[in-house]
């Protein structure tokens, strides 16, 4: 299977699930490049046990939350710094900007209310949520790229539910 | 606020940009063909480690030749010091 037909069929599936991670365009763009580099050079060793879409699939998650822990990190060193280091310049960390295309400006308000909740979860919670109420995956199609059984599935999106009801009485719907 | 999860079935898809595999095959480009190979590296370090070496070499004797010179000196009843004029 050549790469570029791969890119075509999957690219919008990787950007848009990118997105929903870290709903931010340029972050979004990042991911999915990454993504697409670790396809084509592990291209050569996919043995055809799993459908290519789940394969690019579980990429883009890995891709979307080692993005994600990095940026963390980098924050939490940013912290030390600027308790160490008076004076020093505080506005070289970048600001996240709620940046999501696919999101109407009218509904921004509430979404960015919701997805700051859904980012407070922990991975496998926000992963499962994400693929099931923004993605609309069943739950066979969820167990499948989160390489879990039903079961689990079901338990984890109760969790994830619950926190995030608990996160959403929290804050209010306000931010 | 509308806060229930449901909500978020709102999101529309988006495409991705078109810019994106250009980048994409000039990232796999760079990895194929890196600016500085394992190779370079090496080759490189060796020449400033025989650079160092040579330094050091010369200076040490230079050090010695020192020590001969001043002996050579004294066994000619010459004096070291390049003063031609006692003020």
């Amino acid at each position: 299977m050549y790469f570029s037909e791969i890119y075509e069929q999957h690219k919008d599936m990787v950007y848009n699930l990118a997105l929903q991670y870290v709903q931010n365009r340029e972050d979004a763009q990042e991911i999915t490049q990454d993504t697409f580099v670790s396809v084509y050079n592990s291209l050569k060793d996919f043995n055809h046990n799993s459908k290519v879409s789940t394969w690019i699939y579980r990429i883009a998650i890995n891709k979307s939350l080692d993005f994600i822990k990095a940026r963390q990190r980098k924050k939490k060193s940013w912290l030390v710094n600027s308790l160490f280091l008076f004076g020093s310049n505080n506005e070289s960390f970048d600001v996240i900007t709620f940046d999501h295309p696919g999101v109407l400006l009218e509904q921004k308000e509430s979404m960015e209310a919701i997805f700051r909740c859904i980012n407070r979860l922990p991975e496998n919670q926000k992963t499962a949520i994400i693929l099931s109420k923004i993605e609309q995956h069943s739950l066979s199609q969820i167990a499948e790229i989160m390489n879990l059984s039903i079961k689990a599935v079901e338990s984890l999106l109760q969790r994830a539910k619950a926190n995030l009801q608990k996160y959403l009485d929290e804050t209010g719907g306000k931010d | 606020m509308r806060t229930d999860l449901d909500f978020l079935k709102n999101i529309k898809k988006v495409d991705a940009p078109e810019f994106l595999l250009t980048r994409i095959m000039q990232q796999v480009k760079e990895q194929n063909n890196p600016l500085m190979t394992k190779r370079t590296v090496f080759a490189y370090g060796m020449a400033i480690m025989l650079v160092f070496c040579l330094d050091f070499y010369v200076l040490e004797r230079a050090y010695k030749n020192n020590g001969h010179n001043s002996t050579m000196l004294q066994s000619f009843n010459l004096d070291q010091e390049n003063d031609l004029y006692h003020d």
